[in-house]
């Protein structure tokens, strides 16, 4: 998974070598004022009475950190990481989400969507983050490096000891880690058993007082705190010393130094100066000891994260990609739909399409629909009707043979879109925002085509008396209409679209009888072709063509055909 | 005309600064060690500097190696007693916000538990464990980490600001508005950031949403073209996300800039200032160069105040609510006497002109009169709201009546206190709550004292000994969520064997076989008998059948007495409208 981590990073090579560049330049500020301040030292020492120097070295030292501060804070931080961090971010994102909008919609989520987002969210920002953390901290260890170099170049003894046991006590910390996440455990558990005695003296309020229990329940709070308190004491007395330790390092570091260049120091051979850049430096190259250490962590980490995207979509070659962003202008439109063409011929041959593990689902469907007829698909509950319309649209795997207009489908999820087809699911979704936007889902119309096509649904009536009218909010899900005004709203999304081929999966459900026969006299009134599900017997009586299914096998297919009879007089 | 008043209960609340001490002057103890600590501890801190000072004034000089070993050693020595004081600093402040956090949580459930019914409808389970598990956690926090930071960071900078006033009483003067403008700009910045960091975490959870929505609705989107859509709208998200963190950012930064900026600021200061006094011969190279060293210490404890001065005030708040809950006050006082029953066969039962309402004008309950020897049993009937809960609430006395009187064996309850009055009455209601706990602890509810022995005979009475030697571990089968599942007719048995363990006087089945299925109705109507066998009994129920086995009938209707008789004679009495409604279901039946 490494691999792919680094070429992801490499595929986009640009922002992460400005990044590098930049922390780089900054650790050199650091650099810099360890190496004024031991120049400051060093003409102090001297005894010398010239302010010039000082002044100078003291104006240095301003630009200097003047500098470091912009450069963090007004360029690295505030600009340059987050539109790094979010330009990988949202590449992950959008190559898992094409790859899942390209499988076949109904089996296209391997994981519960909440599992799916939930990766989407944390697993991609893992990433996002390790390419701004791996920038920051490949110039802390080249730094620190030539922080070292300089320092040995000083005093080459004093430089050993310090980095010695700069990286003892550190290794020393990281073994707490192990301690310190079960104690942290144990804490949270008790902390849970806590929560529970609280849920229950709330949820119970009432059976307590009828058994006057209040103090023995009192009594349990005391005793799962008492738990708690333990506990958490313990956990906090460890992550304490565990800080604790990362703090002293740089003491240690220091006294040591101290130590072993006092003989020099009086000697004259290590200056005032000299101590001021060791003690400067100290606390910097402890802190890239401690980058040292989490490194291989972090990498792996990144790693696990990219693996379980790629889980999402056909392995993690697929998302490790450095995609097209469009995070600083509007997404260009994809190629548009496919050219109009009339439909002339339908025909389904042998399809084939069983739920995994079952066998349950269509088997070996023949199937033909000729332009400007209705064809109904009707048969028992569990038949396999739906399973035959998502098989004919792609959006289920399915064997067999599809031919449009004479021509092999090679993949029907990808062919059977508007112009050609449009399509109403048993159980339909709308999503949050505005009734108009809901009907267009990304259709370019005018106000009057949404109208038209909600008026074709039978939604007039409804969206009278909505006082936002096509601005209404239909709420997450569509959950502020009902089931029925969801369906048509759904309807009229399919509609607006003006297919060769309108498929429909069971139009009636939550409609009265009424408004369902002013939908299907509309429907035939305009639709060009349709293929449906219903029950409903008029509308199987007006069909030019009734395909019975049963037990995912067709059981003979009539034509009734009594033109008209539900278009009502001509 | 009513104007909105002040709820009374604002008048005893105590502030959160005062709730807080209350709970923390228990411990003087403890908090004056943790005083002791923190000053040795930064005492120490702002002392070790000074050995650095000595080192290079020494080694200037041309002292002996091995005095300049000594002191490299005492300021390692130093440094890492330093740390452990703090260590300890913070394992005495964890058990002090343990300790105290925890009396407060009891405090508060005893407190809450202690309220009425009305209390209980007008808060959310949610809302109440909000306050007292999440509230009092904050607080937890509060006590351990944010005032240890506050005091022991507050301590060094004063502790800082006192070491250079020793060395030169100017660089001290200077020192002290610069160190509190610092902490009241960070202050501002810290707060000034978070709307922004808000509405980052808002853009990111809208982003989500949106794919969370789309991805549920893949089947409308790829066959009516919607895909390309989709995608548009996730970059669209993504855009706005990005502007918003780059938002966030940019108003993130400027308290950790600031506090860089005020860090780079005082070394440039203990440069020239250390340069001055040296060259002017009023210090040594050692003098100037602590200036630096202190310099360095600052910006720590600057940030860490800054912060802990912006959780300080969620926590006040948290504090606050916390202290409005205390102030809440339950309906029903404690009479001076004890409830004795009088019969062994149940106890006598009146009720006197009694009226009850719930403050809002109207009446629940208006002019009720009724008597229960011991051992009659009475089945209240009555549609949805004509007031059948609201006398179990009296019974049990959840609530006192506005007018009126309720006598249990000639006592008036009003002056008897309510602990000793619910012992004698067993209360079951439609919902039966079973505590994640074992079958004992559910039984007992929790009390220890009852034998095993009563426990089991207790389940058997009510029909469940079966259900009991069927658990895998007996009565110590934990019971509840996680554990292991019951029906909600075993679950109203136990109830009625919780109330068989207490045996008490008076019984009140307020709607409890409503939401059994007919074979757990089969097998509560057989437990019912057991249960209700020498007590007095008040079934209420909407269903007519319920008073198959009942001695007296009340028939209520919108609060008031529509019938109230011998269940005989109102079946006799043609136009009993108790009648009427027996006849209609004998007929269905």
């Amino acid at each position: 998974m490494t691999w792919h981590l680094f070429r992801l990073l490499a595929g986009r090579p640009r922002p992460h070598l400005l990044l590098d560049a930049l922390w780089t330049l900054l650790r050199v500020t650091i650099l810099l004022t360890g190496l004024l301040l031991q120049a400051v030292f060093d003409h102090l020492a001297t005894g010398s009475q010239d302010r010039g120097p000082i002044v100078l070295w003291a104006a240095l030292l301003a630009v200097n950190e003047a500098a470091r501060l912009v450069l963090w804070y007004g360029v690295v931080l505030s600009r340059v990481e987050p539109t790094y961090t979010y330009t990988v971010r949202s590449g992950l994102q959008d190559r898992v989400v094409g790859a899942v909008l390209r499988r076949p919609a109904a089996t296209a989520l391997r994981h519960p969507v909440g599992d799916v987002v939930s990766r989407l969210g944390g697993d991609a920002d893992e990433v996002g983050v390790f390419a701004i953390w791996s920038a920051s901290n490949v110039a802390r260890l080249a730094i620190a490096g030539v922080a070292i170099a300089v320092m040995a170049r000083v005093d080459a003894v004093a430089t050993a000891g310090l980095v010695a046991v700069i990286a003892v006590v550190t290794v020393l910390g990281r073994l707490l880690n192990g301690p310190v996440g079960r104690r942290r455990e144990a804490s949270r558990a008790a902390a849970g058993e806590v929560s529970t005695v609280v849920g229950e003296a709330v949820g119970g309020f009432l059976a307590l007082k009828a058994a006057r229990a209040e103090g023995r329940m009192t009594e349990r709070l005391r005793v799962a705190s008492d738990r708690r308190r333990a506990a958490a004491v313990r956990d906090e007395a460890l992550a304490s010393a565990q800080e604790s330790l990362f703090r002293v390092t740089t003491a240690l570091g220091t006294g040591l130094v101290l130590l072993l260049v006092a003989g020099r120091m009086r000697e004259g051979a290590f200056s005032v100066g000299d101590l001021a850049l060791f003690v400067f430096y100290t606390q910097f190259i402890g802190e890239a000891v401690n980058a040292l250490g989490m490194l291989l962590g972090r990498i792996r980490q990144a790693g696990v994260s990219l693996g379980r995207l790629g889980e999402l979509a056909e392995g993690p070659g697929e998302v490790a990609v450095a995609a097209l962003v469009h995070l600083d202008h509007a997404a260009p439109p994809a190629p548009g739909p496919p050219r109009r063409e009339p439909l002339r011929s339908l025909s389904v041959s042998a399809l084939t399409c069983l739920h995994p593990g079952t066998d349950r689902g269509v088997r070996g469907v023949d199937l033909s629909v000729r332009p400007g007829t209705l064809t109904v698909v009707t048969g028992p509950v569990g038949a396999g009707k739906t399973t035959l319309l998502r098989a004919l649209l792609g959006v289920l795997p399915a064997g067999g043979e599809i031919r449009w207009n004479g021509e092999v489908v090679a993949d029907p999820g990808a062919f059977m879109v508007p112009p050609r087809v449009a399509y109403l699911p048993q159980v339909p979704a709308l999503f949050s925002g505005t009734l108009r936007e809901n009907v267009r889902l990304g259709v370019e119309c005018d106000d009057a085509e949404v109208l038209r096509v909600l008026e074709l649904a039978t939604l007039g009536p409804d969206l009278a008396a909505m006082p936002q009218g096509l601005d209404t909010v239909v709420g997450p899900r569509g959950a502020r209409l009902s089931g029925g005004q969801a369906r048509r709203v759904a309807l009229a999304r399919a509609l607006l679209r003006d297919p060769e081929l309108l498929v429909l999966d069971d139009v009636s459900n939550a409609l009265d009888l009424d408004t369902e026969r002013a939908l299907w006299a509309n429907l035939l009134a305009t639709a060009r072709t349709v293929l449906a599900v219903t029950h409903r017997a008029e509308v199987i009586a007006a069909a030019d063509r009734v395909v019975r299914l049963e037990a995912g096998r067709v059981h003979g297919v009539v034509a009734p055909r009594r033109p008209n009879e539900l278009s009502g007089p001509a | 005309m009513t104007t909105p008043t002040a709820p009374t209960a604002s008048a005893d609340r105590p502030p959160p600064p005062r709730l807080a001490l209350r709970y923390l002057a228990a411990r003087r103890g403890a908090l004056t060690a943790l005083g002791a600590l923190l000053l040795l501890s930064t005492a120490m801190a702002v002392v070790t500097p000074q050995l650095l000072r000595r080192f290079i004034d020494r080694a200037a000089e041309s002292a002996d190696t091995s005095s300049l070993a000594s002191l490299a050693a005492a300021f390692m020595a130093l440094a890492v007693l330093t740390e452990l004081l703090l260590v300890a600093g913070d394992v005495l402040a964890a058990r002090v916000a343990w300790s105290a956090t925890n009396e407060l949580r009891v405090d508060l459930t005893r407190h809450v538990l202690g309220l009425d019914l009305a209390f209980s409808e007008r808060h959310s389970g949610g809302e109440l464990i909000e306050r007292i598990d999440g509230d009092v956690g904050k607080l937890a926090n509060f006590f351990s980490r944010m005032f240890l930071l506050i005091v022991s960071n507050s301590l060094l900078l004063l502790g800082i600001g006192v070491a250079l006033a020793v060395q030169d009483w100017r660089v001290g003067l200077c020192y002290a508005p610069l160190v509190v403008g610092a902490v009241l700009l960070l202050r501002r910045l810290v707060g000034g950031a978070v709307p922004a960091s808000a509405e980052h975490r808002a853009a990111t959870a809208r982003l989500l949403g949106h794919l969370a929505e789309r991805l549920g609705g893949l089947e409308d989107i790829g066959p009516n073209g919607a895909r390309d859509h989709v995608r548009r709208g996730f970059w669209a998200h993504a855009a706005r996300l990005l502007t918003a963190a780059r938002g966030s950012a940019a108003l993130g930064v400027r308290w950790p800039a600031a506090a860089q900026g005020l860090a780079s600021f005082g070394l440039l200061l203990a440069v020239l200032v250390g340069a001055l006094l040296l060259v002017s011969g009023q210090t040594t190279v050692g003098g100037a160069y602590v200036f630096v060293a202190y310099a360095g210490m600052l910006q720590m404890p600057l940030l860490h105040i800054a912060h802990q001065v912006h959780d300080l005030e969620e926590a006040l708040a948290a504090l606050g609510r916390v202290g409005e809950l205390f102030a809440e006050r339950g309906a029903v006082p404690d009479g001076p006497g004890r409830l004795r029953r009088t019969a062994a066969r149940g106890m006598a039962v009146e009720l006197a002109e009694v009226s009850f309402g719930y403050g809002d004008g109207a009446f629940a309950l208006r002019g009720v009169s009724l008597r229960l020897a011991p051992g009659e049993r009475l089945a209240v009937l009555g549609r949805t709201g004509a007031g059948k809960s609201t006398l179990t609430k009296l019974l049990f006395r959840l609530a006192d009546p506005d007018a009126g009187r309720i006598l249990f064996d000639g006592q008036d309850l009003r002056g008897l206190s309510v602990d000793s009055v619910r012992r004698q009455v067993g209360l079951v209601t439609q919902e039966v709550w079973i505590f994640h706990a074992t079958v004992r602890e559910n039984v007992a509810v929790f009390d220890p004292g009852v034998p095993d022995e009563d426990i089991r005979r207790a389940l058997c009475e009510v029909g469940l000994g079966d259900w009991l030697e069927r658990l895998p571990h007996g009565l110590d089968t934990v019971l509840g969520s996680g554990g292991v599942g019951h029906s909600a007719g075993e679950a109203q048995l136990l109830a009625f064997a919780r109330v068989l363990i207490v045996d008490p006087g008076l019984v009140v089945l307020d709607e409890a076989s409503s939401r059994l299925d007919p074979a757990g109705r089969r097998a509560f109507r057989a437990a019912a008998e057991r249960l209700l066998a020498g007590r007095t009994a008040v079934v209420i129920a909407h269903q007519v059948e319920a008073a198959r086995t009942a001695d007296r009938i009340l028939v209520l209707r919108d609060g008031e007495v529509l019938e109230l008789g011998r269940r005989e004679a109102l079946l006799a009495d043609p136009g009993s409208e108790f009648g009427r409604r027996w006849r209609a279901a004998e007929v269905t039946a």
